[in-house]
């Protein structure tokens, strides 16, 4: 009797879309589990999956946005820490460094690249804090928390008011919901340290000359009207440049007293792509074909933030967010399927049109556009909704 | 009326039960006084045009601001639950599993509010939910058809179960019914420009975008006195919608 043989697929990252695609392998392997055993390994830096999206939420109160991979996937799966620095797709193999810095090399035949992005930093001489990461989130809420104390103390009603307000750089998704979970969370800290809540002055700075412009502008003026009852103050049209020892400077010229700058930027592709030894794009995307192949590398997909996809019936490319890397994942399962077995394999096709906004605790905004109409949903049921497309991408649903 | 519920409540064993119930009683009035007010509302009713909802509450799906206007006809139809169940299931895609949590019924409710929604926006459990705008195109040439009087085009255009709603809110002269029927409907558009020389002043037809799509403004010396969108079907006219009532004309002349 001829044995058959397992197959090896190796998850590089912990994120949305290497999450899901372990979720999705696993499915689709089970149904095929009496032809083909395989072993399936995830890689990531750090021994839990980081809810990215969530970043915010440490930036105001204590809610932990870790989840160890072992919880997500108690069996079934084989975790490996360490940082991934070549693909050497010719021999189907990867070499790693895990934290004490002891190289490794694992053997492969199906390898999915879900490395995601990083937060976009600004230059260190521009000041400020930019919330990139976990310590930095705990270190802005420690810097506005000092402020706030600060300003009990404060004598001066002029330097009160710079210590009581906060400037939000970067209105994206993630600058929308940064500046509406401050303005709620700060002023309740205010009322109970006997300052009046409504002088907790979040600017929310936009470089763009409306909020949303990936929808149509009554959506962004009802997000604008929606961060102004709030608390929060957009300002169109405005670019900062520095931030230095409290005063704001502006690309017009202006400057602003703040007691703290938040930087939210958006993201970029993972920096650790430019050396990995696949094919990018100018901009660091991973190159993919419409069933997410890289480009001259066998065995190898990419998918989520890392990768760019394009919808090969309507040449658009493949929105950022854990909405797609869901789907892209669920579909990637299907499309190793079909790989193994030899058959077509389903390309890729665009999510539907949909942005979620948290406005503060319980509150958010959902729009979607469909047979002609802007839907929108607001209020607690957007907040439930927002939820639940957070819990769903973490594989908490 | 709180007041006398106020007086009574010295005399009362369960004051605060009595309070909850004096209030939802209220509320219970309050609501169906509104619905009867929909319910004697002089003949066909219609969503005003270029409706902004403003409702930011949880329970209103708020419907958008650049609406089809053949959908909002149909959702209007729906109860808020239905409206919010019926757009998650079929915009989103969601389970209903998902939708029985993020609303807060069972599963088994939400089922039940999808099949009710889908009846009483008249699409069958298999039929996908797809209600099309005349594009200006279509709105020309039916245009052009009228003004010609040409009767087989005018009915060419039309789908066999065609129909019309009229809202004239009882200030306006409309159809109280709606009409249905191909043969009819030519009929009535026919009849329709036939009579607009008795306008005084005479009658402006304008296409504009209304809701999203391209409607008729029909103007006289009095101001706007219809305004008119349609839904194509399969290519031809499935609905034809025509507000007549000034109140819900008003707005437009702003």
């Amino acid at each position: 009797m001829v044995a058959i043989k397992g197959l090896t697929c190796i998850v590089i990252g912990g994120g949305y879309a290497g999450i899901n695609a372990v979720k999705a392998i696993r499915k689709t392997f089970k149904g095929q589990a009496s032809k083909r055993t395989l072993r399936l390994i995830l890689i990531d830096k750090n021994p839990y999956h980081f809810r990215k999206v969530l970043l915010f939420k440490p930036a105001v109160g204590d809610e932990d946005i870790t989840i160890p991979l072992t919880r997500l996937f108690p069996e079934g799966v084989e975790f490996v820490q360490a940082t991934v620095t070549k693909i050497e797709s010719g021999e189907r193999r990867l070499l790693c460094q895990d934290a004490e810095g002891n190289k490794n090399s694992i053997k492969y035949d199906f390898l999915v690249l879900a490395v995601g992005s990083v937060v976009r930093q600004p230059d260190p001489d521009q000041g400020g804090m930019a919330l990139a990461s976990l310590d930095a989130a705990w270190k802005i809420r420690e810097a506005w928390r000092a402020n706030i104390k600060e300003a009990v103390k404060e004598k001066s009603a002029k330097e009160r008011q710079r210590l009581m307000t906060i400037a939000v750089v970067g209105a994206g998704i993630s600058g929308i919901e940064t500046s509406a979970e401050l303005a709620y969370f700060i002023r309740e800290d205010a009322v109970l340290l006997g300052l009046d809540p409504s002088a907790v002055r979040i600017k929310l700075f936009n470089a763009n000359k409306r909020l949303f412009p990936a929808g149509p502008a009554k959506v962004g003026l009802k997000l604008e009207r929606s961060l102004d009852a709030c608390g929060v103050t957009t300002l169109h049209g405005s670019r900062v440049l520095q931030e230095k020892e409290g005063a704001l400077t502006l690309s017009n010229g202006e400057t602003m007293s703040v007691g703290l700058c938040v930087w939210t930027l958006g993201l970029l592709p993972n920096p650790m792509l430019q050396s990995i030894g696949l094919p990018i794009t100018p901009e660091g995307y991973v190159i993919v074909d419409a069933s997410y192949r890289v480009q001259g590398a066998q065995g190898v997909y990419s998918i989520g933030d890392c990768a760019r996809i394009v919808d090969p019936a309507s040449g658009r490319v493949d929105g950022k967010t854990c909405k797609e890397a869901t789907a892209q994942a669920a579909r990637l399962g299907k499309i190793l399927s079909a790989d193994i077995a030899g058959h077509p394999t389903p390309p890729h096709k665009e999510f539907i049109y949909f942005f979620c906004f948290a406005l503060g605790p319980e509150q958010g905004m959902v729009w979607t556009h469909q047979w002609g109409l802007d839907i929108i949903f607001t209020g607690k049921l957007g907040w439930r909704i927002r939820k639940f497309t957070w819990d769903s991408a973490s594989l908490l649903k | 009326m709180e007041k006398d519920g106020i007086l009574k409540l010295e005399r009362l064993v369960e004051p605060k039960a009595y309070l909850c119930k004096m209030v939802t009683n209220r509320c219970r009035d309050l609501f169906n006084s509104a619905r009867k007010r929909r319910e004697q509302y002089f003949g066909q009713w219609l969503p005003e045009p270029l409706l902004t909802p403003n409702d930011e509450s949880f329970e209103s799906v708020v419907q958008g601001e650049l609406l089809s206007y053949a959908m909002l006809v149909l959702l209007e139809r729906l109860s808020l639950t239905e409206r919010a169940v019926f757009v998650l299931r079929e915009a989103l895609g969601f389970e209903y599993a998902d939708i029985a949590e993020l609303v807060g019924k069972s599963e088994a409710n939400c089922r039940k509010l999808i099949s009710r929604a889908r009846g009483k926006m008249g699409i069958t459990p298999d039929e996908p939910v797809n209600p099309e705008a005349a594009s200006e195109e279509w709105v020309r040439r039916l245009l052009a058809a009228l003004e010609q009087g040409n009767v087989d085009m005018v009915v060419s255009m039309l789908a066999k179960d065609v129909v019309l709603v009229s809202d004239g809110g009882g200030k306006a002269f409309a159809a109280v019914h709606p009409i249905e029927s191909r043969d009819l409907v030519a009929r009535f558009l026919l009849g329709l420009i036939r009579k607009t020389p008795h306008y005084e002043g005479g009658v402006h037809v304008e296409m504009r975008d209304i809701n999203g799509q391209t409607g008729l403004v029909v103007r006289s010396g009095e101001g706007i006195v219809t305004v008119a969108l349609m839904h194509v079907e399969r290519n031809s006219i499935r609905n034809l919608y025509f507000v007549r009532n000034p109140d819900k004309l008003r707005h437009l002349l702003k």
